[in-house]
């Protein structure tokens, strides 16, 4: 390697100078990495925190950058604009001749390889799974990933390929990360910090492999480091200081400039220099401190990479001073150097923007597909190893639909009525009647057709019955008077013409107990259904027409549903669709903001994943899951528990997924939305009780103030709630309006929860 | 003895993460032994994961050591009086660990609080320190700051009470150089003043300026030792090298490495104190130290102690408050969510269906003379009193459909029957009726005589048609139709002179013991509905706050100051309470007086109910805090349990519908029994002293009660 330094060198010393004026784009173009008059701010406008202010940066190719810099600096800031995560406010960056973020210039993706500050793997994943994961994301055949990995593991001394990230060591994660980042074996590596709280043995040997892939000279390696002093191997460092640089130079040249032994002591001298000059620029020109970065230039391929030649570097000092004409020999030797490495970029076609990467232009069609299985591959194998996200997955809506036809709907049984029997006299709760057509012990006859939920207490008079009832032991009383049954008789005889008193003392008087609504209502109608059927029953054996006994209204055979509505059969649609819509939101709402949290999404991205392919990758696995979740859901409610389904199952099936569809684009509105996970989680679940009352699952929205219909119609389950029960109890087509208003509301919802996403994420990245 | 006054010992120590037979065994500590001077400052250095974190908080008394003896400051950590955790130790973590919603003076203010210091004394340390590290305006919020700014906070809070003891964990990381220089010349001074330092850092340069060096590496220290000592000894320019040189050395021979910490080269003045000091098992044989606790007398320590427990109690109020109140989203959710929910179940649930169309054929009235417009006839007559008392009925279809839209059921006229079946087939209507064309007449006969013909009977019925798969809807035009007979009948028999209630079914309804003859869904599950609100608010709020809390290590940090957990408990209980009360009498107000709930019993025993159930949801999140390491964890728990308890615990369909088991199982749900409670107290006007109100309360107690025990016996039995 230290040959090839010695012909560089050499050709620096005999290479015709430039030009100054030449110094043009396709210039900046031949450099690895160059950035002109970079600013950048965050917040607002009227108060913005300053990250980059004029930077210029110049990274040459098959070079170690060393840059160093306190945390706070804008480091990791830059790194981001290289790498095309963030945009610069102004200024311009060329990456390995083309801008970063455009069409063609393969950064982000392959041709760059980076190792955030975090660890940012998958914990669950092992270390064949994670380099795999990458590998296709790159692009790689799985052949070739396999071949990379066996030789990663040697040469980073890494355990076995079957071990999880989250067992491994903190140092060994590390290592793990930075193979990743070596894995396609990038033109331009970017490391942040890949030597903090390293073993000093790796540090040693991760900084030997550096120097070893650059030193075939058409690799680059951009690194960040707090320990200023390892940063002496780097062939150039550039010390950044609130923004700005405030030296780009060999190290040797630095040690000299300064006449410090230490790189730490440099970079202080600066630092102090650099205050120094604030306080004088508070008086003077702004924009003045800009000198320090404008003198000095890019040393690159200048610098001497070893340590032995610490001490001397003879052009150092020049290079202080000789401006122009070092930066341009230094270009001119990296265009004999590279000129074949990228892509034959005759210095002729100086004008020529466009960058010409051929290569590129085929790894972009081919690795979407891998992207893709890389992704979905990802997100399946997290939530497999998820033992507790796959109960909730999957146990989670079994047992919901379980418990909600076991518990819900049935009518209430064992409900005690307290009896009053002075018509009849009682012995030990047995009331005797005859079933013929006898008009004695009405009262028993009557009794004995109210038993289908309800338990006869007998006693002995009426305070007690009604202070049984008031003390909750009973739910209500019912009370016949001594000449019951002969004043019945006499009111059917005489019909109209019965008098006063007959007809009060025919009567039941009944008292309930009507503060449990659902109960109080059910004994009302059973009290009153049970005479009907008694009367009924009466006059059939006596040979009467028996709908004498009923009151003049008829009521036919239902249209739809049958006579006896269950509760359960109104609510299950709505049941059916909120546990497929939440278990969505609750699966997605916290997905994307993990992955943000912990680097992965930064890593993801800029290995040239799109936020679109994210959102798909997560997608279909989600509507996997779900296919899993309507199958369970449907198969318990509509087999096992029998709820009545008389339309097209097709349909049922199509509008459960598209719910399930919806709420998972809500969970990333969510996600999206929200920077903490508990603001997402509150979101979620403060979002479910509301939802849950307002779409007529439990209340028809027939009963609901007028404005508040309204909105529960623009809600997402409302429609498609309608549109479910229209389906399985009236057996409707999807032609009917009702029905296809469901599908079309949930379609509008996915479309627009959708765009809000993508709008969210695109005002963040910029 | 003079020798060995040491600040820190550390003898033998043994440390592991996980179980020695499983697979996710970890030593971190292995016998190690370390002695730290006083007014020193001690530099650690070792990569990231050798057990530096670990030894460190077994020195402030955060962990425990598997085996072996830690003393600090003379006594040892952990153990009363020895003021360690507390104020005698300044300890700053590696992870930020400050409250984002606190200002920067407010962060440094509440160390200063939980150290018991005064007003002014806070204040001028304050202006001391943010001139000494450079911090940003006292009035920014932490979580606005930038990583560097936040570190130089961090450092800040641990300096404000010039410990005896200041435990830095990388407190250089990502500093620029000037202030880096600047905070060791800074240290310098202290440990000259003598002030113990342990400062752990990867710059293993800077360490340059320590007095003494321990290199730590897989659990064990490689070498203890003055810089100079170490350069000179191992012959090297920077101790960087020298580090390389002795980690080559551990991994060569991994064999001997048992035999390297206990070697005289390594540590040859420490071996022999620790052999000294090792006769010293508690703070009371330990005569050397001086320290400013010791010299008071017994009785004046005690009320330093009272006065030092108040003054953490305030500093822990303080924070929680200022955390609560700055963030905007937790507030929202706290205070506006139950109104949202509260609004949006009275407004949405239990209110009869509006505007309900019927669809009517009206036989009877078309072939009238005047076709349909009869029926808008005001002054129609319908029944005539005839002399020998029989009556004579006309048009009373008309009558019936009045009724009717009484009963909010609107007719829409249709033609023929077919027309009207196929309106509700179609889902336009919810029901369609048809009166035939003598309907009167045929109902006065079958009213006179008692006996009629089948065909009488056909024609004096209304035959009704309903689309029954709207369950609440069907069951309300049922309810009406019937009603609207009822009165049209009553009407009816009126004009004619005969008891009104001839016709009706024999049975007659008294007013009810509890509640209204027409009882609402809203008052039915207004109580259920507000315990679980109330319930899981508390039980979110409260768990979303504690892993918060523990996550960012807040928790952590302010244990090491001195606040001991039942305190941070005793003061999240305390504010989360006045949360509780706020939201019930919120509830309340919106439920009694915005929607005009009616309820009979106690408001009071309603409130303090309520109230219960709010403390009882929030020892439930306290649970999910202590038993779930992570939001999504404590979501997923949160959500599975939600749902489930909804569906059983009876408000939606009564208890007394389920299967015998399944109503066993509901009943011992936290919310059960105390929505019944609630229920009867409302409709029944039950007072504290009835059974059903009483099970209430002791069901909410027991629950309050179980919660806090598995609480406990997590805590106890988690190893640290």
């Amino acid at each position: 390697m230290g040959d090839a330094k010695e012909s560089k060198m050499s050709q620096i010393q005999f290479s015709p100078p430039f030009e100054k004026q030449e110094s043009s784009v396709w210039q900046k173009r031949q450099q690895a990495v160059c950035v002109r008059h970079a600013f950048k701010h965050y917040g607002s406008k009227k108060r913005p925190n300053h990250v980059l202010s004029n930077l210029n940066m110049t990274v040459a190719k098959g070079t170690i950058y060393g840059l160093l810099g306190a945390s706070g600096c804008g480091k990791t800031t830059l790194l981001s604009c290289i790498v095309g995560r963030r945009k610069l406010n102004s200024g311009e960056i060329w990456v390995l001749g083309g801008k970063p973020g455009t069409k063609g210039s393969g950064v982000p993706g392959k041709r760059v390889g980076y190792m955030p500050q975090e660890i940012a793997l998958y914990g669950e994943f092992t270390i064949k799974e994670t380099m795999m994961y990458f590998g296709w994301i790159f692009g790689m055949e799985t052949k070739e990933i396999v071949d990379r990995l066996r030789f990663l593991l040697d040469f980073l001394d890494l355990p076995s390929e079957n071990r999880m990230v989250k067992n491994l060591s903190g140092g060994q994660q590390r290592r793990v990360s930075f193979a990743v980042a070596l894995m396609h074996d990038p033109e331009l590596l970017i490391l942040d910090e890949p030597t903090v709280g390293v073993d000093p043995l790796l540090r040693q040997s991760i900084w030997t492999h550096l120097v070893r892939i650059t030193s075939s000279g058409d690799k680059t390696v951009i690194i960040t480091t707090h320990y200023i002093e390892e940063a002496r191997q780097a062939h150039c460092i550039g010390l950044m200081r609130s923004g700005r640089l405030l030296a780009e130079e060999s190290p040797q040249a630095l040690l000299q400039m300064y006449s410090c032994i230490s790189l730490e002591d440099v970079f202080l001298k600066l630092s102090r220099k650099q205050v120094d000059q604030h306080t004088q620029q508070t008086v003077s020109l702004p924009g003045q401190a800009n000198q320090v970065v404008e003198l000095n230039v890019t040393g690159g391929a200048l610098g001497l990479n070893k340590m032995s030649k610490r001490e001397e570097a003879p052009y150092a000092a020049e290079d202080a001073q000789v401006v122009g004409l070092v930066f341009h020999q230094s270009k001119e030797v990296l265009i004999v150097d590279h000129g074949a490495g990228s892509n034959g970029d005759i210095p002729g076609k100086v004008t020529d923007v466009t960058p010409d990467c051929d290569d590129c232009g085929d790894c972009l069609n081919f690795t979407s597909r891998g992207k893709i299985k890389a992704l979905i591959q990802k997100n399946f194998l997290r939530m497999w190893r998820n033992i507790g996200v796959m109960l909730f997955i999957f146990v989670l809506p079994v047992m919901q639909v379980i418990l909600f036809c076991l518990a819900i709907g049935r009518d209430p049984s064992g409900l005690k009525l307290a009896i009053v029997n002075d018509d009849v006299r009682i012995i030990d709760g047995y009331c005797p009647y005859n079933s013929s057509c006898s008009m004695k012990n009405l009262s028993c006859r009557y009794l004995d057709n109210l038993n289908n939920h309800t338990i006869k207490e007998y006693y002995a008079n009426l305070t007690d019955a009604l202070k049984a009832v008031e003390d909750g032991e009973a739910w209500g009383a019912l009370y016949f008077n001594e000449n019951y049954t002969d004043s019945l008789v006499a009111r059917l005889a005489l019909a109209d013409t019965a008098d006063n008193e007959t007809i009060t003392s025919s009567e039941v008087q009944v008292w309930l107990d009507m503060s449990n609504q659902q109960i109080g209502l059910m004994l009302n109608r059973d009290i009153q259904f049970s005479y009907r059927d008694f009367a009924k029953d009466l006059l059939q054996t006596c040979e009467y027409n028996p709908k004498l006994g009923d009151i003049p209204i008829d009521f036919m055979d239902p249209i739809y549903g049958n006579k006896n509505p269950s509760f359960t059969d109104f609510v299950a649609p709505g049941v059916i669709l909120t546990i497929v819509f939440f278990l969505a939101v609750a699966l997605t709402s916290s997905a994307l903001i993990v992955e943000r949290m912990e680097g992965l999404l930064d890593r993801s991205w800029v290995a040239g994943v799109s936020p679109g392919e994210i959102l798909f990758s997560h997608v279909v696995t989600q509507f996997v899951v779900m296919c899993g979740q309507t199958a369970l859901v449907l198969i318990f409610m509509i087999s096992v528990f029998g709820v009545k389904n008389n339309g097209n199952i097709v349909f049922v099936i199509m509008l459960t997924l598209l719910q399930g569809l919806c709420g998972m684009c809500f969970g990333f509105v969510i996600s999206a939305a929200c920077e903490l996970e508990r603001n997402a989680i509150q979101l979620a679940l403060g979002s479910f009780y509301p939802t849950l009352l307002l779409s007529g699952v439990i209340w028809p929205i027939e009963g609901m103030p007028w404005v508040l219909r309204y909105v529960s119609l623009c809600l997402p389950l409302t429609l498609a709630t309608n549109s479910l029960r229209s389906i399985l109890t009236r057996g409707w087509p999807i032609t009917d309006p009702e029905v296809y208003m469901g599908f079309v509301s949930t379609l509008a919802w996915i479309a627009l929860f959708l765009i809000v996403t993508l709008t969210i994420l695109k005002f963040k990245r910029n | 003895m003079a020798v060995c006054s040491a600040a820190v010992i550390v003898e033998k120590a043994n440390k592991y993460y996980g179980r020695p037979d499983k697979p996710d065994f970890k030593p971190v500590l292995k016998d190690m032994d370390m002695v730290v001077d006083r007014g020193i400052i001690y530099g650690l250095l070792g990569p990231s994961g050798c057990g530096k974190t670990t030894l460190l908080s077994c020195i402030v008394g955060r962990r425990k050591l598997d085996s072996g003896n830690v003393w600090v400051l003379g006594g040892r950590p952990g153990e009363k009086g020895s003021g360690v955790p507390g104020p005698r130790v300044g300890y700053m973590p590696q992870d930020i660990a400050l409250v984002g919603e606190f200002t920067v003076r407010d962060a440094i203010y509440y160390f200063g609080r939980i150290y018991g210091m005064k007003m002014e004394k806070m204040m001028e340390r304050f202006e001391f320190l943010s001139n000494l590290l450079d911090l940003p305006s006292g009035g920014r919020l932490i979580k606005t700051l930038s990583g560097g700014q936040q570190r130089r906070v961090s450092l800040a809070a641990a300096l404000v009470h010039e410990p005896e003891l200041l435990i830095l964990d990388e407190p250089t990381v990502g500093l620029d150089p000037v202030l880096r220089e600047r905070i060791w010349d800074f240290l310098a001074e202290q440990a000259r003043r003598g002030t113990t330092v342990i400062i752990t850092t990867h710059y293993i340069d800077e360490t340059k300026q320590a007095h003494k060096i321990g290199l730590l590496r897989d659990g064990q220290l490689l070498a203890e030792d003055s810089p100079e000592d170490l350069l000179r000894k191992f012959d090297c320019d920077t101790l960087e090298e020298a580090f390389l040189k002795l980690a080559m050395r551990q991994h060569e021979m991994p064999r001997r490495r048992s035999t390297l910490t206990a070697s005289p080269d390594v540590i040859p003045d420490s071996s022999m104190c620790t052999g000294v000091d090792s006769r010293y098992h508690s703070r009371d044989d330990f005569p050397t130290i001086t320290s400013s606790t010791d010299v008071l007398t017994k009785k004046d320590k005690l009320k330093g102690n009272k006065k030092l427990t108040k003054s953490r109690y305030k500093a822990v109020f303080i924070k929680s408050i200022q955390q609560f109140a700055r963030h905007p989203g937790g507030l929202i959710f706290s205070i506006l969510f139950p109104i949202i929910q509260v609004v949006a179940f009275f407004a949405a649930v239990g209110h009869d269906p509006r505007d309900l169309q019927i669809g009517v054929v009206n036989d009877e009235a078309a072939f009238s003379p005047f076709g349909l417009k009869i029926c808008s006839n005001t002054s129609l007559v319908t029944t005539v009193l005839q002399e020998d008392e029989t009556c004579d009925l006309y048009m009373l279809s008309c009558w019936f459909l009045e009724e009717m839209e009484k009963k909010m059921l609107f007719p829409t006229v249709f033609n023929s029957t077919e027309e009207a079946r196929n309106a509700v087939a179609t889902g336009k209507l919810y029901g369609a009726l048809h009166f035939s064309r003598n309907f009167s007449s045929a109902l006065g006969k079958r009213v006179a005589d008692g006996e009629v013909d089948d065909d009488i009977v056909e024609d004096s019925s209304v035959s009704v048609w309903l689309d029954m798969t709207n369950h609440q809807i069907s069951n309300f035009m049922k309810t009406q139709l019937h009603k609207a007979y009822e009165s049209f009948t009553r009407r009816a028999m009126i004009a004619c002179g005969r008891p009104d209630n001839l016709v009706q079914i024999p049975v007659h309804f008294e007013k009810p013991v509890y509640g209204k003859s027409e009882p609402q869904v809203v008052s039915f599950m207004a109580p259920g509905i507000l315990i679980t609100i109330i319930y899981f608010l508390s039980a979110i709020v409260t768990s979303t706050l504690m892993i918060t809390d523990r996550l960012e290590g807040v928790w952590e940090r302010s244990a090491v100051a001195g606040v001991k957990p039942k305190e941070m408990l005793n003061v999240h209980i305390t504010l989360q309470s006045v949360v509780i009360l706020l939201q019930t009498i919120e509830m309340m107000a919106l439920a009694f007086i915005g929607y005009g709930i009616p309820s009979v019993g106690s408001k009071l025993v309603c409130g303090l109910l309520l109230f219960l159930q709010g403390i009882c949801g929030m020892c439930y999140g306290f649970l999910l805090s202590v038993y779930c390491n992570s939001h999504t964890m404590s979501f997923f728990v949160a959500t599975g349990s939600f749902y489930p308890m909804i569906l059983l615990c009876g408000i939606l369909w009564p208890l007394e519908g389920m299967s015998y088991t399944l109503r066993m199982i509901s009943l011992t749900l936290p919310f059960t029994i105390p929505s019944i409670s609630l229920r009867d107290i409302m409709e029944k006007g039950a007072t504290i002293m009835d059974k059903s109100v009483i099970y209430g309360f002791l069901t909410t107690i027991a629950w309050i009660v179980i919660t806090l025990a598995l609480i406990y016996l997590r805590l106890r039995f988690k190893k640290t």
